[in-house]
């Protein structure tokens, strides 16, 4: 006969087997989440392209962007954007709004 | 000369010219400085020369949620916390001790450049050899880097390592060979006795671990139990002064601050910074030294902000971990049944990160390493040391409790204001904006959006720094003490180490306690003199 604690294991692991199953299958499985200054390292273009759909991704559109009460204008440079704008925060990184502007903007125009 | 209360005769008088309570980095500077005065000093010690439990329980406190007991982040025996301190040291800033608007109750009795000669010879005391006047003659592989910090509204700053100095093992052989000075340990405080007209104090009542009691009488006094028991010694000597020695005006307890630790945020520089940084390591013939970053004067001005000290330590994949980092915050979500916000972000982390999660597992329980991707570099983490502001609420107060020798306990409540939490984050927001334009590097932050509080509680720890309840000001109103550490309105009675200090800065206290105590000792120099 089976002991409480047993069929509780047993129950866990019933629970748990499809989600290992759906985890073995993710695409993702160890590959480790790239920075966005990963990214930075490719050309301007490259670079632009991979960080629009990087913030594509986590969920950010131009709407959000926003400065001083308006859209924040694009910038390519990413330098001088830290220097002017104001920093989104995109998963815990501190990104300045213009150039993440340019770059999901790029990243739409491509796609 | 070194006694033990617990065998001294029955009848045993201690009389001096001055009463030191507490050997300490504070009891044991001022005692040193004194001996070449040849008065007679005597110097009280609650615990032994050794760690004993009987002494080192006397520390144990009630305190909020949050905070830790002393019990755990105090020393009491001869040389006090020095005997375990890590040895990092620096002045205080000169802005740390002005009157800043946008910091309210900040501004101390006297300036950095009244201090400053004192820091000089406090450097002495804690072995980190002569105070460097031009940091940047050491920055070595950092120099190009300078003007593109200083661009970025940063000061790149150099901090000192002591050895680290226990001062009770390093002075103990001086001060117990000086013929005016007796060191008396196993001799707790358990009263300071005021005159009826509150104008000095009389006499100290001490007792042993056997319950056995003493008087000792000196023309001063001077207290220096470390942040806490200052506050607790005056508050429990209530006798003639309701609310204790010195509190007239409600202010003993009070403004007590630490610098809580936050591990803020990673730091991604260039890979010419990383270079820079490894050939940066400054040392001299003599002194090792460290270097970390901090607003800048003007920075702090303009953003109306408190500093935090930021060093940049190096760190490896299983510290940067995203994955690993999510999967604590499952962990926790799940232990304490809480709601785990951002769900899908997490469990991508976990599945990217799941070699480094296995291998974080692996090297707890002693197994050896699999995944050599554990010890790549991974960045700079950003463990930030906050400025505490002077808060009125944050405070020690007495307990019901009683402790062993009958006295009761102190209870400490300690909070951090949200508004406080938001300037570490506009500080990250700095470095974040400043290094991003200068092309140094970028910042990945621990401090969300949406989840701050959650993320201190997570995050948060503390430099064990006990400073303020016992403030200096020149208005009595405003501080326990006077500019000479003198308690207002009390010809005989002195309060010394960080109780003392109206605001906290951002960096360790010990060189600025030693520099404070040298000050002190000067003044009481003069005052036994005459």
């Amino acid at each position: 006969m089976m002991t409480p604690s047993r069929r509780a294991l047993l129950g866990w692991i019933g629970t748990l087997a499809p989600a290992l199953g759906a985890v073995a299958a993710w695409p993702e499985l160890g590959e480790p989440a790239a920075t966005p200054f990963e990214f930075l390292a490719a050309s301007q273009k490259a670079a632009a392209l991979k960080l629009g759909q990087w913030l594509t991704k986590n969920g950010i559109t131009a709407d959000m962007l926003v400065g001083s009460q308006e859209p924040v204008a694009p910038v390519g440079d990413i330098r001088e954007s830290f220097a002017k704008d104001p920093l989104i925060t995109v998963d815990g990184f501190l990104l300045p709004a213009g150039f993440c502007r340019y770059c999901l903007d790029a990243y739409r125009k491509e796609s | 000369m070194l006694s033990d209360f617990g065998t001294a005769s029955e009848n045993a008088a201690f009389n001096a010219d001055i009463c030191i309570v507490g050997a300490g980095a504070a009891g044991i500077t001022i005692a040193k400085e004194l001996v070449p005065t040849g008065k007679q000093i005597l110097l009280l010690e609650g615990g032994d020369i050794k760690y004993s439990e009987e002494s080192q329980s006397l520390y144990h406190m009630t305190r909020d949620r949050f905070y830790w007991d002393p019990y755990r982040s105090r020393v009491r025996f001869f040389g006090g916390s020095t005997n375990h301190w890590d040895g990092s040291c620096r002045t205080y800033d000169p802005i740390d001790f002005e009157t800043r608007a946008w910091v309210p109750d900040s501004g101390w009795p006297f300036s950095f450049r009244d201090l400053e000669p004192f820091y000089d010879r406090a450097f002495e005391y804690i072995e980190v050899g002569p105070r460097v006047r031009e940091e940047r003659t050491l920055f070595g592989g950092l120099r190009p880097y300078e003007r593109k910090v200083a661009a970025a509204g940063l000061d790149l700053r150099l901090g000192y390592i002591s050895p680290p100095t226990r001062f009770g093992k390093k002075y103990f052989d001086e001060l117990s060979a000086a013929r005016n000075l007796t060191i008396l340990t196993r001799a707790n405080l358990v009263s300071i006795n005021e005159a009826a007209d509150r104008n000095g104090v009389t006499s100290l009542t001490i007792a042993g671990y056997n319950g056995r009691k003493a008087t000792v009488s000196a023309r001063l006094y001077v207290i220096a139990l470390g942040g806490l028991e200052n506050a607790r010694a005056l508050l429990l000597s209530d006798a003639v002064t309701p609310g204790g020695v010195g509190n007239e005006n409600d202010l003993v307890g009070r403004y007590f601050m630490d610098h809580p630790v936050i591990e803020a945020a990673v730091f991604y520089p260039s890979a010419d910074f990383v270079r820079a940084w490894d050939k940066g390591g400054a040392s001299s013939e003599t002194n090792n030294y460290s270097f970390t970053f901090q607003a800048s004067e003007e920075t702090l001005r303009r953003n109306r902000l408190t500093n935090a000290r930021m060093p940049l330590a190096w760190a490896n994949q299983l510290y940067t971990s995203a994955g690993i980092e999510s999967a604590h915050q499952i962990e926790k979500a799940v232990s304490t049944r809480t709601e785990l916000h951002e769900v899908l972000t997490h469990l991508r982390n976990v599945i990217g990160d799941a070699d480094l999660i296995i291998e974080q597992w692996r090297r707890k329980h002693g197994y050896a390493p699999w995944f050599d991707r554990a010890d790549e570099y991974g960045g700079f983490a950003m463990q930030m040391m906050m400025e505490q502001r002077p808060d009125r609420e944050n405070r020690v107060v007495l307990a019901s409790e009683r402790d062993a020798l009958g006295l009761r306990k102190a209870r400490i409540r300690w909070r951090l204001p949200q508004s406080e939490k938001d300037d570490l984050k506009r500080l990250v927001g700095v470095f974040a904006k400043g290094m991003g334009a200068q092309g140094v590097g970028f910042v990945r932050s621990f401090l969300a959006e949406d989840d701050l509080d959650r993320r201190f509680e997570e995050l948060m720890n503390f430099g064990h720094h006990h400073m303020g309840t016992t403030r200096a000001s020149a208005d009595p109103k405003k501080g326990v003490v006077d500019g000479d550490q003198r308690v207002h309105g009390r010809a005989n009675l002195y309060i010394a180490g960080s109780s003392v200090f109206p605001t906290g800065g951002h960096v360790p206290p010990t060189t600025t306690i030693v520099a404070t105590s040298i000050r002190l000792a000067d003044h009481l120099k003069r005052r036994l003199a005459a």
